[in-house]
């Protein structure tokens, strides 16, 4: 038999299981219409007895069609797409006349469809937990795996000055014993690359975030605040590789220019050109949470300070930005959570090499663009070098997490608290 | 009339301190306000400097780019004589006139290569006066092993049946068996076989074709037979003389130039190397620019329109690479993640709104979904490469597993927005509806739903206006190898556009550099284009309570 398009398999199934669908619903009201006719009062509205016949029909097929998918994961059994595609249309069919000899009036239509609603609800929001559990467990396990290699030990990988991952592919291709194993996995070099551009990123995006909150919120009147904020809001919604390409394309070079003016010597690839534009790319997050905060400090503490006659900067640096500074100190952590974890830029501007260094002139690397690095291309799950990816990965899931949650609690523990509350 | 300075000294409590002391005092008073004055209003300067400076680098940004992307919706072409004729199969080059020869784009000597050429099969035909049809005419063929290479020993000969021959052959070749009947049916030009059929090459099917050319799948048998039937030979790629005659023909023509002559016609300093398409090469030489120019005088080389940059996939030939592929897989992919994350996030924030009571599970989940929308891009890759491509099994670069890694990375986004918008609605009306009788769902699906809809779809497309600019999680489930081609089934492997940009970037050709800039316009239009609908949805759909 030929090959059947799945699209199209599953497109006619679809309609096919559509239309049986409308067409008990509609020999389910008539039932009912039948039902009211006679006298007797139904328990429900009628459209639930429509869906009571409906979740009959489908629900078994959607159990078998599950199990069958489960079976084919664990490899048991291999259930072709055909079979389920007729599943589909023939379960239904076949359960469609024993779920209208069901419909009662006695029957409580709504109970039943109420608990399918349910729990369908609550299966989605599972989904949520699941995604969480799937990337904790897929780092988590492939880390082990890679710390629980020989060339790599947990305190060279945390405060070792050598990454130099490229000795492991000759160890594991078998050549090892002449030239000694020579991997090192110590990623201090990465994190201080990661931080160094985090720091430079956030050097432009504090200042100019707050005070263009501060602007916003506090000085600007209604047309330049309706002006201001969206043109801001541009700034958010630009992908991060068009930032990259910007970053290496014309930042970069600008760069060496200027460095060159200047007497210095600056590469292609230094920290300067990531750093600049990842605090751009930046400014409209921090700008966007320091405006909530300050407009959420009340009206009242303002006008009291006016009222005393201090100007707008006096209140703002004496009274505004105290009573916000928890909320802003939980912006910069978030905003810090955002760089560490920020690829494409970092990507496309930055360099491979790892490099140890204060000089921003320089080359050098990222966790991010490791990550990227050693998980396309080759990947031989045997390789150290492929498995560090999950390390490093796990590494950067737990300083985002860690600094998520200081961001919540410094929130939750130093929120201003008003005579209002 | 007192002045300020007349009032406020009258007012002033130190009004008693004696004549010079009180003097001084005032002027002191006044610098401190002048000074803070002052500082106020270099305040407010930095503060505005600082809502200009975002907006200047945006300006500065978005004009570069613009800048940089121009040049590439435009493409050299030249207008050249083409000769259609049998000799150019065995070398393409000789197809064009010897002044452009070097200065054709490789992908349009290919292109012309492939039109001039067709798939040809040879059947057994019988030509006598029984056959009264071309299609009962063509008779089964029988292998054997002295027509197979000599590497195939132990080959089992074996008849192909008239149906499958027929399917081979198609529209064109039966026409050639008609024409032949017509004119001469008793004079046969091949080898007569005892039954009196003759060996005819006829013009193969499309379906022949794209077995020739590689492209598409053939259904399985006929793949075989197709196969079997090129190794031995009765198969092969010939001048399509149907299509241009028995001595060919030349016609005239806009081609494709090569990039290098498209780089130097955009006014790129042609002697620096590195500027042009081959970097490692010598740019071009003085005859050839001499010789462009003068083409462009004659107006046999112009910039013309580049429409193949939408037409065209990817390509590793600069002036053939198009960004047809991308667009499409973009919008598949992100047409399927909305198909699925719209209903799910709803669902999900309908249970946490309506429907969740206050214990450990529901906090869990409420956690969860806030760390998740936490969590960097490139992590929904690697689960996508641990989880999805290793433990389930999904094709590499595939939709699906393309649309599975975006729909993680979008749902905390709808989620948190349709929370949002479900909250907005007071509950005046949630009672309301209980007051009436109505059970919870009903409320749900009658009331609070259709009033938070605007909310929930403004939510949602701005989820997928950053599902579509996604590249870090798709990098690393293999989104970004070379497709030529737009994904027909979820399974087929796809690009997305800000794939596209990376891979283009990281050609160093300047070429690409330019198409990547192009694409990255497209791109921003697109992106552009989704959020002005969404606020356009959220400025219409604003309600007071």
């Amino acid at each position: 038999m030929q090959d059947i398009n799945p699209t199209l398999l599953v497109l006619v199934t679809a309609a096919l299981a559509m239309a049986l669908g409308r067409l008990a619903y509609h020999f389910t009201l008539r039932r009912t219409d039948a039902i009211t006719a006679s006298g007797e009062e139904l328990r429900s509205t009628p459209d639930y007895y429509g869906w009571y016949v409906l979740v009959w029909m489908f629900v078994p097929v959607l159990v078998l069609s599950l199990a069958a998918a489960a079976l084919e994961l664990a490899d048991v059994v291999r259930v072709p797409g055909r079979w389920i595609a007729v599943a589909w249309v023939v379960l239904p069919l076949a359960l469609m006349l024993p779920a209208l000899g069901l419909v009662r009036a006695r029957l409580n239509a709504r109970v039943l469809v109420e608990r399918v609603i349910y729990a369908i609800l609550l299966a989605a929001a599972l989904v949520s937990i699941f995604t969480t559990v799937g990337i904790l467990l897929s780092v988590l396990f492939e880390s082990i795996r890679f710390f629980g290699h020989p060339a790599v030990t947990v305190t060279n990988f945390l405060f070792g000055t050598d990454w130099s991952p490229g000795g492991a592919f000759l160890a594991s291709a078998g050549r090892g014993a002449e030239q000694g194993t020579g991997a090192s996995f110590g990623a201090v070099p990465l994190f201080a690359g990661t931080f160094m551009i985090t720091g430079i990123a956030m050097l432009v995006a504090v200042p100019v975030g707050v005070l263009s909150a501060i602007y916003l919120s506090e000085y600007s009147a209604g047309a330049v605040r309706k002006l201001g904020k969206p043109l801001i809001e541009v700034l958010a919604g630009i992908p991060t590789v068009v930032y990259g390409f910007f970053a290496a394309i014309t930042v970069a070079p600008l760069i060496v220019r200027a460095a060159a003016a200047l007497g210095l010597d600056a590469s292609y690839q230094n920290a300067l050109a990531p750093g600049l534009i990842m605090g751009v790319m930046i400014i409209p997050f921090m700008s966007s949470l320091c405006d909530d905060v300050m407009s959420a400090v009340p009206q009242t503490l303002r006008r009291a300070s006016y009222a005393m006659g201090a100007t707008s900067r006096e209140t703002i640096m004496q009274i505004v930005l105290p009573a916000a500074f928890p909320g802003i100190v939980s912006a910069f952590l978030l905003a810090v959570s955002v760089a560490i974890g920020e690829t494409m830029i970092v990507v496309m501007a930055a360099g491979l090499t790892a490099n140890l260094t204060a000089n921003p002139l320089e080359t050098m690397t990222t966790v991010t663009v490791h990550i990227v690095d050693n998980l396309t291309g080759d990947q031989a799950y045997d390789n150290p070098q492929t498995l560090s990816a999950f390390g490093l990965g796990l590494t950067l899931l737990i300083m985002t997490l860690l600094l998520n949650v200081a961001s919540a609690i410094v929130i939750r523990r130093y929120r201003m608290r008003y005579a209002a509350d | 009339m007192a002045t300020r300075r007349q009032q406020s000294a009258r007012d002033d409590p130190r009004r008693d301190l004696a004549g010079a002391a009180w003097a001084h005092e005032r002027e002191a008073e006044l610098t401190r306000l002048r000074r803070r004055r002052r500082r106020d209003q270099r305040f407010r300067a930095y503060a505005v400097g600082a809502v200009f400076l975002a907006s200047a680098f945006l300006l500065f940004f978005l004009s570069d780019l613009v800048m940089k992307g121009w040049p590439a919706l435009q493409q050299a072409e030249i207008l050249t004589e083409v000769r259609f004729e049998p000799d150019i199969l065995d070398d393409i080059g000789v197809a064009f006139p010897e002044p452009v020869r070097d200065l054709v784009s490789r992908a349009a000597k290919r292109s012309i290569a492939q039109e001039a050429e067709i798939a040809e099969i040879r059947v057994p035909v019988q030509l006598d006066a029984a056959a009264k049809a071309p299609r009962t005419a063509v008779q089964p063929l029988s292998i054997t092993q002295a027509d197979m290479p000599p590497w195939e020993r132990d080959f089992e000969p074996t008849t192909i049946p008239r149906k499958q021959l027929l399917t081979l052959v198609g529209e064109r070749g039966l026409d050639q068996i008609r024409t032949r009947l017509i004119e001469s049916p008793a004079t046969p030009e091949g080898a007569t076989s005892a039954s009196g059929s003759v060996a005819m090459w006829l013009v193969g099917s499309p379906k022949l074709q794209r077995f020739m050319r590689g492209q598409g799948r053939l259904p399985e048998s006929l793949h075989e037979t197709a196969a079997l039937l090129e190794r031995a030979g009765q198969v092969r790629m010939g001048f399509d003389h149907a299509a241009f005659g028995p001595d060919g023909k030349t016609l005239r023509r806009w081609v494709l130039a090569d990039a290098d002559v498209d780089q130097y016609l955009k006014g790129y300093d042609y002697m620096r190397p590195g500027n042009y398409a081959k970097p490692d090469r010598a740019p071009i030489s003085r005859e050839t620019a001499e010789r462009i120019e003068r083409l462009h005088a004659a107006g046999r080389i112009e910039l013309r329109f580049n429409d193949e940059f939408f037409l065209r996939g990817d390509s590793k030939i600069p002036e053939a690479a198009g960004m047809r592929a991308a667009i499409i897989g973009s919008v598949y992919v992100v047409g399927l993640v909305f198909l699925v994350v719209l209903p799910l996030g709803v669902l999900t924030s309908i249970y946490l709104e309506e429907y969740a009571p206050d214990n450990l599970l529901t906090q869990t989940i409420e956690v969860n979904i806030n760390n998740l929308a936490a969590i960097p891009s490139i992590l929904f890759g690697v689960l996508g490469l641990a989880a999805f491509i290793n433990f389930f099994g999904m094709p590499r670069s595939s939709v699906m597993v393309g649309t599975a890694v975006l729909v993680l990375m979008t749902l905390p986004v709808v989620i948190i927005a349709s929370r949002a918008a479900l909250r907005a609605v007071p509950d005046s009306i949630r009672y309301a509806g209980y007051a009436m009788g109505a059970s919870r769902w009903q409320v749900v699906q009658h009331h609070v739903l259709p009033l938070s809809i605007s909310g929930i779809m403004t939510g949602s497309i701005i989820g997928i206006a950053q599902a579509m600019g996604e590249t870090a999680p798709l990098l690393i489930v293999g989104l970004v190898s070379f497709v030529p081609e737009g994904p027909t089934t979820p399974l087929d492997p796809t690009t997305v556009m800000p794939a596209q940009i990376f891979s283009w970037w990281s050609m160093s050709l300047r070429a690409f550099q330019e198409r990547a800039a192009l694409a990255i316009l497209v791109l921003l239009l697109v992106l552009f284009t989704l959020n002005g609908l969404a606020v356009l949805i959220r400025a219409r759909s604003e309600r007071k309570w």
